[in-house]
């Protein structure tokens, strides 16, 4: 994947801002279709124009307004597939391939608002992947200057520049971040994401025993909300029982994540679990 | 919703599919009659030709109004799932009665209106309701919508499964097949992921009680690939499932590492609410059924 940096996601928000031209050439074509035949007609023989002037006119703009109405829907049926394509692509984690679909649609204009920022958000997804923290940052901050429609998508974006600003050890703004987040009411998944993130930071922070203070609470809620990303809450609250020395505990924590999650993904994600990796048994799939 | 409203709906469905490829083919026929009689030469007698002029501009003042109409009854369906989304499933109801009601040239929006209709009765557990107006689309849908038809079989199983009817679970979802995405190359009949999200748990339920424990783990790695991506519930559920039908044909050791993760998923005990087949009963009860012979 390049390397995508601030100035790359601006050009890029940029070269996908819908553009109303086409919207706005069918209504025009439409409209004058319904003039022409309305009007022509009855101006022609005053005007020396042949009787059947009205019909031609008429018929030709109805024509080329159908075909840019058509053109216009088959553009967005392209890129809704592309789009969704790209989201499956990420869901299955085949980050390459995701990778380039999302770098060659992000070259066009992206009709609907909403589309455009999931492109962008996928796009961060698969960047963060990479470990491009940078990149990651860049996204979220454009995306979240220009103002995103959907609150819950707003949530979302800036969860995810929290956990990259941790990354990029920007850890003032990323606590600032977090603590706006966490005074909002949120549904119980963004609840159990942002925690994730405040989880990552005072672990990424040394502050291990606040980390496992409410330690039942958090893995209840992980495990309630987080699904397979769970697995991640087990692994750093693992860290924390670790570097605290209740090595036991940990060992079941670790055990517990890796029965959801494998340990490579794990350290993928976190780099900082390598240190635990190294120590305790990860469950192995039975063949 | 009552069954009379239900039927009521899914008749009209069906009168307006097909009265919408009449009413298309005649407002074509009358725009281009329209163009060829102002093009005839000689040409036609003044009366004639005013006729003949006014009925295609009212043909196509009609197409453009039905146009819009379609464009509305799309956004209705749009806004419904947003209501659905927030939980006021009685909002979008009678929204999509509404839009269900009027007529409308474009078939693929009205497919989708019922679809969500469907969602929204199914969501207030009228199985049977919901059951007729998926009967309804799936009938219509394979050639234009099919991605709405495939949902509506989905969602069509789970209310079978919602009335105790398993072998008409089973026969909504025989043309549906959960099979690997591959990223290159893509059949265009493979169920999309999302697709594949909706019928897993569906059909793992289908597969698990009617005793088809070798089916059930067909592509093993796949299924739990997908079930990964589903909400805790679901996932525990489906992995449960998985495991089941693993002790069934004396995969122990996969069939308790499954069960470990479903556990770490959701507690197992607590998975009633997701078995609506079983109007109710636990999960457990559903994994205790003999395998058939």
């Amino acid at each position: 994947m390049k390397q995508w940096d601030a100035e790359e996601v601006e050009q890029r928000l940029l070269a996908t801002e819908p553009r109303r031209s086409h919207l706005l050439l069918a209504f025009g074509l439409a409209v004058g279709a319904l003039l022409a035949l309305l009007v022509l007609p009855r101006l022609s023989p005053r005007v020396g124009l042949p009787a059947d002037a009205g019909t031609l006119v008429g018929a030709a703009m109805m024509v080329a307004a159908g075909l840019t109405a058509w053109n216009l829907g088959r553009r967005q049926r392209k890129c809704r597939a592309w789009l969704g394509h790209a989201w499956e692509l990420v869901q299955l984690e085949e980050w390459d391939a995701a990778a380039e679909i999302l770098e060659r649609g992000l070259r066009k204009p992206i009709l609907a608002s909403a589309d455009r920022t999931q492109a962008f958000m996928l796009l961060a997804a698969v960047a963060e992947n990479r470990g491009a923290w940078d990149a990651v940052v860049a996204i979220y901050e454009a995306l979240l200057l220009r103002g995103i429609p959907d609150p819950i998508t707003v949530q979302k974006a800036q969860i995810g520049l929290a956990a990259a600003k941790i990354h990029t050890q920007q850890l003032t703004d990323a606590v600032d971040l977090l603590a706006q987040i966490e005074q909002r009411a949120l549904p119980p998944d963004l609840r159990a994401a942002v925690d994730l993130v405040r989880l990552f930071q005072q672990v990424f922070m040394g502050h291990h025993a606040d980390a496992v203070e409410n330690i039942e609470q958090r893995r209840a809620l992980y495990r309630r909300a987080l699904s397979t990303a769970a697995a991640y809450g087990y692994a750093l609250l693992a860290l924390a029982l670790h570097h605290l020395g209740r090595t036991a505990e940990a060992a079941l924590l670790w055990a517990d994540a890796t029965t959801l999650v494998r340990p490579e993904r794990l350290i993928a994600s976190y780099p900082i679990l390598g240190t635990i990796s190294a120590v305790y048994p990860a469950t192995e799939p039975p063949g | 919703m009552t069954s009379a409203q239900a039927q009521f709906l899914a008749r009209r469905l069906r009168r307006d599919y097909r009265l919408a490829g009449l009413v298309r083919m005649a407002l074509l026929t009358l725009i281009a009659a329209w163009v060829a009689v102002s093009l005839a030469r000689p040409p036609l007698a003044a009366n004639t030709q005013d006729l003949v002029w006014f009925v295609g501009l009212a043909a196509f003042a009609a197409w453009i109004m039905l146009t819009m109409l379609g464009v509305r009854q799309v956004q209705a369906a749009n806004r419904a799932s947003l209501m659905i989304a927030a939980g006021r499933l009685d909002l979008a109801e009678e929204h999509l009665v509404e839009t269900l009601r009027q007529f409308g040239i474009y078939r693929a929006s009205k497919l989708l209106a019922c679809h969500c209709l469907a969602v929204v009765v199914h969501g207030q557990k009228q199985y049977k309701e919901a059951a007729e107006l998926c009967t309804a689309v799936v009938a219509l849908g394979p050639t234009r919508s099919k991605s709405v038809a495939r949902l509506c079989r989905i969602l069509l199983a789970d209310c079978a499964l919602g009335l105790g009817d398993l072998d008409g679970a089973v026969k909504a979802l025989a043309p549906l097949r959960l099979q690997p995405i591959t990223v290159r190359h893509r059949d265009p009949e493979t169920l999309s992921l999302a697709e594949q999200m909706l019928l897993l748990p569906i059909e793992m339920r289908c597969l698990v009680m009617s005793g088809s424990g070798k089916r059930a783990i067909e592509d093993l790695s796949w299924r739990i690939r997908v079930a990964e991506l589903l909400d805790s519930p679901k996932a525990a559920l489906v992995h449960s499932l998985l495991s089941e039908a693993c002790r069934r044909v004396g995969l122990e050791a996969k069939a308790s590492f499954l069960q470990r993760r479903a556990e770490l998923y959701h507690d197992p005990a607590d998975l009633t609410g997701l078995t609506s087949g079983w109007a109710g009963e636990p999960a457990q009860t559903l994994l205790a059924l003999p395998d058939n012979p």
